[in-house]
């Protein structure tokens, strides 16, 4: 038992959790993780009240509008096996349209499969804000570790949702656009991808139109993923969005906020609630 | 299902795309919808009601026809009810009505009496009943003929629009038969003077024709035959004259002949039986034995001297009645003598001043010759042939004298009658143009006349109320429904507004916003639908807010605009004002 866990923390040292269980049923996850995966990564409690607030409701087993974000994890995750990508990223035209709560719910629905965890990274420098909807308050950031070497397992925490490990950002960064292609950056984007084939990653990126962050990005992640705003994002800056990223691989668009889905009829509602 | 190519979204609308916008804004719209109908239904029944109280008035032909007695009123029903408008609609008379029955109590208060008169109109409805009729000259033709016309008030309190009605109505009535009986009066009126001033002129003109006739009596143009008649006998009697005259002298010659040839004096017998003959026989017989003996002795003969003194004796009892003879002769001479120096000599040659002593002297004789004359006279003729013949010729005499009178006194005549034969020309141009004036003005005058009767017939119309007038047929009623708010219309056109806005509201919402709000949009700017549609996700913050603002339009939205316009109310201007004003303004 004790060279048991020696190995693993051994293993565990340099690298995210949850690497170890793919084939594994729900069960066998859950006394895995609870034992296993947070020996270097900050496992953060995050009640379930916190995320509703957030609108993290991906992760409130019985929500209403559940099954959208599960919808939009089968179609992703059907174009990344498709074309072999492990790396997607979420942008919007505009700021204010919901890419990065659509990204930490899509990174929570990913995770809830249990083939594979999912890595979320905050890349907007310009305004990290994904540890906001957490409710947590890291103590370094991806900036960290750009400008002061701190080393990336220190970065990461876990919102007490398994297979999920978060990188968040802590402060704003001036140029964000240059950090993000500085050879730092492309070695840890690439390391972050090709450690583990099991992980999938999900980039919360700047808008499109706002700044060039998201253009400058664009060539390291594999995939990119567009969120709109129903009734907020106009077609122009869609269109232009759409345009600006022409050539980088899109898995497709989110309606967000849209007003049809809430329409929804009642057997899916009651399906989704059970499952 | 995915589209190739964007296609531009106006132009490919579906059925679905409306539903889509409906079922997204739907409940929105119908929100409003909702709002907009409780408060129209909450308008349509607070509204205060409004009576309307109308009167029929008719308007009657004339009784009597119009053919037989014209009234000299000829316009049009509706001109004349649009006249009696005008005169009934006064600023006056409204400012009295709205005195009279208190209307626009509220308004009174700040605004003055004159500038409701034009919203007191706005109240009161003349509604024309017009009937299709022939044209009597163009049967062909129809024309709009008035018949009717109602008149109408309208007031929250139908008593007060009763009363309203009631006047306008009298105001109607009055005004109407004022009218017609001043029109005809006053067409009388004016025919009336015209006919005096024609019959001025008239009887001026006759005037004038009677002093022309009086001034030339006689010489009128009718009596001209009777002058030619007057100087054709006159001529005649003239002739007459003339003849009795030219008898007359030839008479006298004759008696003078036979007086000629009887001497005087009587033949004395003498006692030998030798008649004595009278002395102017004797003297000429002595005379021209006187020149025999002359002739036969000197003068100193004895018996040439005796004859002499016999001569002279006898010259002493007849008179040298030879001399006057003479001396007219030798007078004739020497003027002509005299005529003839003049025409070779100056008045002052001694030639000349000569001839006229001798004139002088000669005429002078002349003159004292009568004195002698008795001298020869003084033996009066006693031979009674003589004196009957003498007799005779002075009767001749006389009868000359008379004749010669009245060949005067008839010539005076012809020149009377020829004169006024002359004058009678210029006295008939002046009288046939004074006929013409005359003629042109009785004709004139008897027009006038005859209008003048018509008028007054037609006044006589109008004032025992036979001609065309207005009957009050249905007399103002106390109106028992509200004509206004229409409520049921209203209650309709509500209907259609909030289905229009549950409807409408949400396809126009939807073309006006420019935002990708669909999963179909998304597919027309990408080409390819969203990945998944994620609806808006409410936490409790949310929530609170949502309900917050709820309850703040709920309860501040009418706290403050009540305080809104209770400031305004005080502090700015009076609400029943501005309101009034406001509507005022836009010409309401």
């Amino acid at each position: 038992m004790e060279r048991i866990r020696k190995a693993l923390e051994y293993a565990n040292r340099d690298r995210p959790p949850g690497a170890e269980k793919q084939g594994a049923d729900g069960t066998v996850v859950g006394d895995f993780t609870a034992g296993l995966r947070y020996t270097y990564t900050k496992v953060v409690e995050v009640p379930h009240r916190v995320m509703l607030e957030n609108r993290l409701i991906a992760a409130v087993p019985s929500h209403e509008f559940k099954d959208a974000y599960r919808m939009l994890r089968t179609r992703v995750l059907q174009s990344l096996r498709d074309n072999n990508w492990n790396s997607v990223a979420v942008t919007g035209p505009a700021s204010g349209c919901g890419k990065t709560l659509t990204a930490i719910n899509l990174a929570i629905s990913l995770a809830m499969e249990v083939t594979h965890t999912v890595l979320l990274v905050d890349l907007d420098l310009r305004k990290p804000s994904v540890h906001q909807y957490f409710g947590y308050q890291p103590e370094a950031g991806l900036s960290d570790y750009l400008f002061r070497d701190v080393p990336v397992h220190q970065l990461l925490f876990s919102p007490s949702i398994e297979r999920l490990v978060v990188l968040p950002g802590r402060e704003e960064v001036q140029n964000s656009s240059e950090m993000l292609r500085s050879p730092k950056m492309v070695a840890l984007v690439n390391e972050l991808k090709h450690r583990y084939p099991d992980r999938l990653i999900v980039f919360d990126l700047p808008p499109i139109l706002a700044a060039d962050d998201a253009l400058a990005f664009a060539p390291y992640t594999d995939a990119m993923l567009m969120v709109a705003e129903a009734g907020g994002t106009s077609r122009e800056d869609l269109q232009k969005a759409i345009a600006v990223l022409k050539g980088v691989p899109m898995i497709g668009t989110v309606l967000n906020k849209a007003h049809a889905a809430r329409r929804k009829p009642a057997y899916y509602r009651a399906q989704g609630a059970k499952a | 299902m995915a589209y190739d190519i964007a296609i531009p979204e106006e132009h490919s609308k579906s059925l679905q795309d409306y539903l889509d916008a409906f079922r997204r804004r739907g409940a929105f719209a119908f929100k409003i919808a909702l709002a907009v109908l409780v408060l129209g239904l909450v308008v349509i029944f607070l509204w205060p009601n409004s009576y309307k109280s109308t009167a029929t008035i008719l308007i009657e032909d004339p009784e009597v026809p119009p053919g037989l007695v014209p009234t000299t009123v000829t316009t049009f029903a509706a001109r004349q009810i649009q006249y009696i408008n005008q005169r009934v609609m006064t600023r006056t008379n409204l400012a009295e009505i709205i005195e009279k029955f208190d209307l626009f109590q509220k308004q009174r208060r700040y605004l003055p009496t004159l500038m409701l008169v034009d919203e007191v109109q706005k109240f009161i409805s003349i509604d024309l009943v017009d009937v299709q009729l022939a044209d009597p000259d163009r049967p062909s033709q129809l024309i709009n003929s008035t018949i009717a016309f109602t008149l109408g008030f309208e007031h929250p309190n139908p008593e007060v629009a009763r009363k309203v009605t009631n006047e306008l109505v009298s105001l109607y009535l009055n005004e109407n038969v004022r009218a017609r009986t001043e029109q005809t009066a006053q067409t009388s009126e004016f025919m009336q003077a015209e006919v005096n001033r024609l019959d001025t002129g008239v009887r001026e003109i006759e005037g004038q024709i009677a002093k022309l006739k009086q001034e030339n009596e006689g010489s009128l143009p009718q009596q001209t035959p009777v002058n030619q008649q007057m100087l054709q006998r006159a001529d005649q009697e003239l002739l007459d004259i003339d003849r009795q005259i030219r008898a007359l002298s030839e008479s006298r010659v004759l008696v003078d002949a036979q007086l000629a040839q009887i001497e005087p004096m009587k033949t004395m017998t003498m006692p030998d039986g030798r008649g004595v003959a009278p002395p102017a026989d004797q003297l000429r017989a002595l005379q021209s034995q006187l020149a025999i003996l002359e002739g036969r002795y000197s003068p100193d003969h004895p018996d040439v001297q005796r004859i002499r003194r016999d001569i002279e004796a006898l010259q002493l009892e007849v008179g040298n009645d030879v001399r006057p003879e003479n001396s007219a002769a030798q007078l004739a001479d020497l003027r002509g003598k005299l005529a003839m120096a003049r025409e070779r000599y100056s008045d002052d040659h001694p030639e000349v001043a000569r001839l006229l002593r001798q004139i002088a002297s000669l005429e002078a004789n002349r003159a004292a010759v009568p004195a002698e004359r008795p001298n020869r006279s003084r033996e009066e003729p006693n031979n009674p042939v003589y004196i009957q013949v003498q007799a005779q010729r002075k009767n001749l005499d006389i009868q000359e004298a008379t004749l010669r009178g009245q060949r005067a006194e008839v010539q005076a005549r012809i020149a009377q009658y020829e004169k006024r034969i002359g004058a009678s020309s210029e006295v008939e141009r002046e009288l046939s143009a004074l006929m013409r004036r005359l003629e042109t003005a009785s004709a004139s005058y008897q027009a006038a006349r005859g209008r003048l009767f018509t008028a007054q017939m037609g006044q006589a119309l109008e004032t025992q109320s036979k001609g065309e007038r207005f009957t009050l047929v249905e007399p103002p009623d106390l109106p028992l429904q509200p004509s206004s708010p229409n409520r049921p219309v209203l209650l309709a056109l509500l209907a259609v507004l909030c289905l229009a806005i549950a409807f409408g509201l949400p396809q126009f919402a939807e073309s006006m916003d420019s935002s990708v709000n669909s999963a179909r949009a998304v597919e027309r700017v990408q080409g390819s639908p969203p990945l998944a549609e994620i609806p808006l996700i409410q936490n409790t913050e949310d929530m609170t807010h949502k309900r917050n603002m709820r309850l703040y339009a709920l309860v501040f939205a009418p706290v403050a605009m009540i305080i809104a316009a209770v400031l305004v109310h005080f502090f700015v201007i009076n609400l029943d004002v501005a309101w009034y004003v406001a509507l005022r303004r836009l010409g309401m």
